[in-house]
């Protein structure tokens, strides 16, 4: 009895402060712009494993272009369009190599982070002399927004008015993008493409443009994701400014089956283990180890893939089970 | 298409390579300038995290600036990529180049003990990991230890006399011995101004993830916590980020004086927030050991300690120091800081 009461006080002072679920929201948000991203190249059956590296570029790309127009008014603007151009390009590279070069799309991907991780610096380092951060430039952040009404509703108002721009932006586009997939006629031949090519050709999609397209915005969200890092985030890029958050998502859209809906419910699942594992450190709040309290983000991630393959296996065998009955009551009809 | 598009693949390829290994070609055009002390300063990063390595790799400026004539200072650059840290400074031993190899931290200590052993002629300045001779004794290594239990002992006596909350907290980069030290001497120092003042100890486990460092803080300011020690390379840059969403929030730096950067950046906002620094300054230790070593008073097969005492540990005072502490309670801190240095206070240590 005690011991309840206790976890119970504990408990409910770290959930009290409002902080707790702003930071739930905004460690949410870059992670569903990746998982997003890659969602929309899955459905295409196309998997972007480069999200990291997409995202560690246009995160730099954001930074240099929003200082070199002096980091204030339309300057981080410009440099979220840039972040979003660089991860189209980005997009489409990895769809050259991997449609028309015929590169296994993972080696792509893979080609892709680690190119990235060491142009990034490269860039950097040319540009601005740094090697590990561009704190020494002036790149300014994008506006958070207060919503009118909202706002003024006591503790509701605090956390969800006067969040960054591109957090909004991350939620809404998981509305538009399962608009995009599903009520469109680019997210039809999307699916089709994913679900079987061959098929898709036969009725006159061109696979190869609609797998490019996809992955052209799977690279745009990427830049949106990077940008969220440097322009909002922080105001500055570092070379471990990205931290696996692309592969984090790619691991929310594999849970998510590639569904915005549920991929947003995984995302805040890690948004809220992520918040958990950093404000129980100074509160104390279980006597586990920082180590293994920093872990529990990734560990829920890997727990819930183990369950989504468990499911999806299960599944599969029972389709195939009742493809097998259907078999065998057409076999016993017909010897009937 | 087809072929450009390769090409171009492999240029970018070429480019990623490019910025991992530059600093390698340096160490290769200095050779053949004969009969000149030949140090190289390994560094298992790279320079430019304003604090340890650039601190380092001042040090090795300083000694080719005074000592040209005598000495030749090189830093090589390891970079980040941990697998190849170890054929790296095989390299470095194995070219037989370099009179004295400095190399340091908890990471390269295990292959620096193997390697030491396989070329017992090399000489070896190991610093910042503790070196126990009685387990590895070597003739060729001296280990050069900062005690930042020392520093962190006055920045946190510092910390508890600007707190306004009573509850301060230390956010670690990593819990290996060198950051448990810190904290040891923070949270003593800390008690030693207010014994009823809360130190909780939080860890980032990163030095290369800012947002983590800004998200760990954010739980602490909004739990109540008002000065954060913000202890962990690239990672702690995310603590002064954190600060600025709060008011009154106020952070500690380390190694370098990070308060003097922010002003220099003209980040007037987080300077305003940096009450002051612990400085390491590994600079001043390399320049006063190299100049040991031309004196031949410097001894191998032990460790130095350098303190409080020679300046090798210390806390800064910024613009900002003075806006938050008065002359008295400076006056306080130095007091403190010569009672370290005469030995009167013992620090904890973690080692």
């Amino acid at each position: 009895m005690s011991v309840f009461t206790e976890i119970w006080s504990i408990l409910s002072t770290a959930f009290s402060t409002t902080e707790f679920y702003t930071m739930i929201i905004e460690s949410t948000a870059p992670i569903l712009l990746a998982a997003l991203g890659c969602a929309i190249a899955a459905k295409a059956n196309a998997t972007n494993m480069g999200m990291e590296g997409i995202m560690m570029m246009s995160a730099l790309v954001a930074v240099l272009v929003s200082s070199a127009l002096g980091g204030a008014g339309v300057g981080p603007w410009v440099g979220l369009i840039a972040a979003v151009v660089v991860g189209c390009i980005l997009g489409f590279l990895v769809s050259v190599f991997a449609f028309r070069l015929k590169i296994d799309i993972i080696l792509v991907g893979i080609a892709m982070n680690l190119i990235c991780t060491g142009a990034s610096v490269f860039l950097m380092y040319s540009i601005t002399g740094d090697r590990t951060t561009t704190t020494s430039l002036i790149s300014g952040k994008l506006p958070s927004l207060s919503i009118p009404l909202i706002k003024d509703i006591p503790v509701i108002g605090t956390v969800l008015s006067g969040r960054f721009v591109l957090t909004y932006l991350a939620f809404i586009l998981v509305a538009v993008l399962s608009f995009l997939l599903f009520k469109t006629k680019l997210g039809l031949r999307i699916r089709a493409v994913g679900e079987n090519e061959n098929a898709a050709e036969s009725v006159g999609i061109s696979s190869l443009k609609i797998k490019t397209i996809a992955l052209i915005i799977s690279g745009a969200f990427g830049g949106l994701g990077g940008a969220f890092m440097s322009q909002c985030y922080l105001a500055y890029f570092s070379s471990g400014l990205i931290a696996g958050r692309g592969f984090i998502g790619l691991a929310a859209c594999t849970m998510g089956s590639a569904n915005p809906g549920i991929i947003c419910l995984c995302c805040l699942a890690f948004g809220i283990f992520y918040a958990i594992s950093m404000f129980s450190q100074s509160m104390k709040l279980f006597a586990i180890s920082s180590y293994a309290l920093l872990a529990l983000p990734y560990a829920i991630v890997l727990i819930g893939v183990v369950i989504y393959s468990i499911y999806t296996r299960n599944k599969e065998l029972e389709r195939l089970r009742g493809l097998d009955s259907e078999e065998k009551t057409e076999q016993n009809k017909a010897v009937e | 298409m087809k072929k450009l598009l390769t090409v171009l693949l492999a240029c970018f390829m070429i480019f990623a390579l490019v910025g991992c290994t530059k600093s390698e070609g340096g160490q290769e055009e200095q050779g053949e300038t004969a009969e000149k002390l030949k140090i190289a300063y390994c560094i298992n990063g790279t320079t430019g995290d304003k604090s340890f390595f650039d601190s380092g790799t001042e040090g090795m400026q300083w000694i080719n600036r005074d000592f040209g004539d005598k000495v030749e200072a090189t830093t090589i650059e390891f970079t980040y990529d941990d697998s190849t840290w170890r054929t790296q400074l095989e390299n470095a031993f194995m070219s037989e180049e370099y009179d004295i190899i400095i190399v340091g931290t908890y990471d390269m200590l295990g292959m620096t003990v193997e390697l030491t052993a396989e070329y017992p002629d090399q000489k070896v300045w190991f610093y910042d990991e503790q070196w126990d001779f009685e387990a590895n004794p070597r003739e060729n290594v001296l280990s050069l230890l900062f005690k930042q239990n020392e520093g962190s002992y006055v920045v946190g006596y510092m910390a508890a006399m600007a707190s306004q909350t009573g509850y301060i907290t230390f956010c670690g980069g990593m819990s290996n011995t060198v950051l448990l030290d810190f904290y040891a001497g923070y949270k003593q120092g800390a008690l030693a101004y207010n014994p009823d003042i809360r130190v909780e100890e939080t860890w980032m486990n990163s030095f290369s993830d800012p947002s983590t460092g800004k998200n760990v803080a954010t739980a602490s300011y909004s739990d109540g916590a008002d000065v954060v020690f913000a202890c962990g390379g690239s990672a702690g840059l995310g603590v002064f980020e954190a600060a600025l969403d709060f008011e009154g929030a106020k952070v500690i730096g380390v190694d370098g004086n990070q308060g003097a950067a922010f002003e220099a950046a003209g980040d007037t906002e987080k300077a305003a927030r940096t009450i002051t620094s612990m400085t390491k300054n590994v600079n001043q230790g390399f320049y006063d050991t190299c100049k040991k070593e031309l004196d031949g008073t410097l001894e191998y097969g032990q460790n130095y300690r350098l303190g409080l005492n020679g300046g090798y540990v210390g806390a800064a005072v910024t613009a900002a120091t003075e806006a938050t502490f008065t002359a008295e309670q400076l006056a306080a801190v130095e007091d403190v800081k010569a009672k370290i240095a005469s030995g009167e206070i013992v620090v904890d240590t973690a080692f």
